[in-house]
């Protein structure tokens, strides 16, 4: 090469060289401990109710009474009795004929339908048969139970005083069939029909009906109730049906459903729910929990053994976490809830049988804690309700913070301290 | 349930109950790139010339744009002005493998005003790199579910001078003075971003993250004197004085900290002579007394600095009428820091460079490749091969 020409031969191989510098990568590091600058552990702790500053837990019942369920149960079992009473309390006294509002004249038929959730009834194969009967004695809907009709009244028979028999029913479950099987329950009223519907129309229904099981070992669960008439209105030659459903009603069973105790319950009748507040630690050992980032954050719930039959919790369950507005031990049942905490979790009897623990997620809550000042000591108020409420008969307890090791409710937090910029 | 408040360092650890993810900051070997290193990793104030001959750039005939000794300002004749830009591509090297990564600077930004026996410069230098990038992937075993994340840690910034020159020109000596303020910024992040749960989608936890800021602050004395032999050959030399170097977190919502660090005494020495029509050879060398400046933050030590350069540029070629000086050398250079327990890192280079005058010499393009190491991975705890390239554009007035 002459050396006129290696200028050029300089400038081109320059120039190839010339990106060469122009990346921005990063280094792949396999070791944390060879990688210079700032890091902070991530640090998961499991801390039990009553390592914490302060953990309080109570049960509360009654927020959904058999009056408020969605369903009304009948039931003859060797464990469980129970009977459906109510009162078809607004019979109307004038019908709608093509335009004109009509007095009814008479009523010239009636039978009660009673809408079976056939997938939580127990039928046998001989099929059920129902009893509708009048009542002896009024009752209050929100206070009747087996053994009393109100507060302070009881029973003149726990079960109810039972008048006259209305009408029958019975409903079959035919095996190794495709066949749609029946859901309704509709017993005709064996008796003078004008004079009953009359008479319930004059009284608001009272002293109003029960609906009770004649066989054993059956139980039914009922969704609705309706009254179906056949009304004659005055001067006009025709029927009008007319149908009005059971307000109110309710059914009282026995046993009870046992007291609540230092177990933390959710679910049952009268419902129950679990409220407490806690408060977390500042610090864990050297890491600053208070200003971390919160990676995820849950409540852990340990389930107690399985309830005696029949208040085991029967289906699965959905649970949620809620924030409490005010103290709940200041004001019980009536503390304002909140927002929800983060998703609900299912509460699944064979899981809990198992005693699988429930978690509950409530980063955001932990997060919103954390980002506050260190001067404020705010206390982490929570309940747990059963969602939907008034739908399970039966309940669950778990062990609370006055159970033993291992069992006592527990936060468990995974989170990252802010890390320490230091120079170099 | 027990609550265990210990920290275990770079493993996952399940002990009654309570699983502990422990990632402490800490320098090891194996995977640490030279700006890591203490202050950071010390940038030559070289144009492309100074780069291509050895990296000495003290007494330079035909003037440069290199900033070791403001004496030398008066080796410009007309207001002239350069910038060079010197990216650079290093080698990582470990005992997990060689991964490459890619650092970019603006070395040098030189103006100079001549007025009779005076001149007046200005100069920007960047100091102290302080760039680099890692990151980690691994996964995290806790009690909700394991978690695969990828950690980054990442420093920008670092410090650059920014000053004032002047110089004089007595004979066959000039004398010349700089005050420089040293300024700059480093932004500190850190994040650890988690894929969700291994098994389940749906199943997330939140991300980790933090930042800081500092600014640093001071300044730097440099004097210096440059004398002419005979019209042939020049000698330079320059010394430098430090106040503490000041870094300062001003990152909003974190507590203000301040440190500060001793800066070294610098003194360089250097010259060119011409031996032929066509060949120029140049040397130079320094010592900077970073030992003395008790740096031990972080397992990071320093220890003083001893560099040498020698280049030699033949100016015979021409490319399209125009003249292109060739240029090759060799340096050595000692860096500042390094971590506790292992020897002093050094590098070493191979430079290759040429040089474009245009419009006359109004327009000067110079390039440098250097081709060199720092350290060894068993003594000095990194190491990393490099090449970088030194691009130099000077304007002259007429």
């Amino acid at each position: 090469m002459s050396v006129r020409r290696a200028p050029l031969v300089a400038l081109c191989g320059l120039a190839a060289v010339a990106p060469i510098g122009c990346t921005e990568d990063f280094l792949v590091v396999t070791d944390p401990d060879d990688a210079p600058g700032a890091s902070t552990p991530t640090i998961e702790v499991l801390l039990d109710a009553r390592d914490l500053p302060s953990w309080r837990d109570t049960s509360y019942t009654g927020f959904t009474i058999p009056s408020g369920a969605s369903y009304q149960l009948v039931s003859e079992r060797t464990d469980l009795r129970a009977r459906t009473l109510g009162r078809f309390s607004t019979i109307p006294d004038s019908v709608f004929v093509d335009t004109a509002r009509v007095a009814i004249d008479s009523f010239t038929s009636a039978y009660v339908r009673f809408r079976v959730d056939t997938a939580r009834s127990v039928i046998s194969e001989a099929g059920i048969e129902v009893a509708l009967l009048s009542m002896a004695r009024t009752f209050d809907a929100d206070e009747a139970t087996w053994t009393r009709a109100r507060i302070g009244e009881p029973w003149t028979t726990p079960g109810g005083d039972l008048g006259e028999e209305l009408g029958r029913d019975s409903l079959t479950a035919p095996a190794d069939t495709l066949a749609e099987q029946p859901d309704s329950l509709v017993v005709a009223l064996a008796v003078d029909v004008d004079s009953l519907l009359s008479s319930w129309r004059e009284s608001e229904g009272e002293p109003g009906f029960a609906l009770s099981l004649l066989g054993v070992d059956t139980e039914v669960r009922v969704n609705s109730i309706a009254l179906v008439a056949g009304a004659v209105p005055e001067g006009v030659d025709t029927v009008v049906t007319i149908v009005r459903g059971a307000d109110p009603s309710t059914f009282i069973f026995d046993p009870a459903t046992p007291e609540v105790t230092t177990r933390l319950r959710q679910a049952g009748l009268p419902s129950a729910r679990y409220y407490f507040d806690f408060s977390l630690p500042d610090s864990i050992g050297l890491a600053e929990l208070r200003g971390a980032i919160i990676n995820k954050a849950a409540l852990e719930f340990r389930p107690a053994a399985a309830p005696d039959d029949p208040f085991a919790l029967a289906g699965e369950l959905g649970s949620q976490t809620v924030r409490l507005l005010a103290d709940p031990f200041v004001f019980g049942e009536k503390t304002p809830i909140g927002g929800t905490l983060g998703a609900p979790a299912l509460l699944d009897p064979d899981s809990l049988a198992a005693g699988t623990v429930v978690s509950y997620d409530i980063t955001a809550f932990v997060a919103a804690w954390s980002a506050v000042s260190a001067d404020s000591v705010p206390l982490l108020r929570v309940g747990i309700i059963p969602f939907p409420e008034n739908r399970a008969f039966g309940y669950w307890e778990f062990y609370s913070v006055e159970d033993a090791d291992g069992l006592r409710p527990a936060v468990r937090i995974l989170f990252t301290p802010n890390p320490s910029f230091l120079l170099p | 349930m027990t609550r265990r408040p210990s920290l275990a360092r770079g493993a996952i650890r399940v002990v009654g109950g309570v699983a502990l993810l422990v990632l402490l900051p800490s320098i090891a070997a194996g995977q640490t790139p030279v700006t890591s290193l203490g202050l950071g990793y010390p940038v030559p104030p070289l144009d492309g010339r100074a780069a291509a001959l050895g990296g000495t750039g003290l007494g330079l005939l035909g003037g440069t744009f290199t900033s070791r000794n403001p004496a030398d300002l008066n080796l410009f004749g007309r207001p002239s002005i350069g910038a060079t830009l010197s990216p650079e591509k290093a080698t990582v090297k470990s005992t997990s493998g060689d991964q490459s990564i890619g650092r970019s600077r603006l070395a040098v930004l030189q103006a100079v005003i001549p007025y009779r026996s005076w001149s007046v410069g200005l100069t920007i230098n960047a100091e102290l790199d302080q760039n680099w990038d890692v990151v980690l992937r691994d996964t995290l075993e806790t009690g909700f579910g394991d978690y695969p994340f990828e950690e980054s840690r990442r420093h920008d910034g670092g410090v650059s001078s920014v000053g004032l020159a002047v110089a004089r020109r007595v004979g066959m000596f000039s004398a010349g003075l700089e005050g420089s303020v040293l300024t700059g910024n480093l932004r500190q992040v850190f994040r650890r971003n988690f894929d969700a749960e291994i098994n389940d989608p749906d199943n997330t936890i939140r991300n980790a993250a933090g930042d800081s800021r500092w600014a640093f602050n001071g300044w730097r004395f440099r004097g210096g004197v440059l004398g002419e032999i005979g019209g042939r050959a020049l000698v330079s030399a320059a010394v430098t004085f430090y106040t503490p170097l000041e870094a300062r977190k001003d990152t909003f919502g974190i507590r203000i900290e301040t440190q500060e660090w001793d800066m070294p005494v610098e003194i360089s020495v250097g010259g060119s002579a011409r031996v032929s029509e066509r060949l120029l050879v140049a040397l130079g060398g320094g010592w900077q007394s970073w030992s003395a400046t008790d740096f031990t933050v972080l397992r990071t030590e320093s220890s003083d600095v001893v560099w040498a350069g020698v280049g030699l540029e033949y100016v015979g070629a021409s490319l399209l009428s125009m003249p292109v000086p060739l240029r090759a050398g060799y340096r050595y250079t000692d860096l500042p820091f390094h971590e506790e327990g292992f020897q002093q890192l050094s590098e070493t280079a191979l430079t290759l460079g040429a040089g474009v005058r245009i419009a006359g010499g109004r327009a000067l393009l110079d390039f440098a490749v250097e081709f060199g190491s720092r350290g060894d991975l068993q003594n000095t705890g990194s190491e990393e091969s490099f090449r970088r390239l030194s691009m130099s554009l000077g304007i002259v007035s007429r």
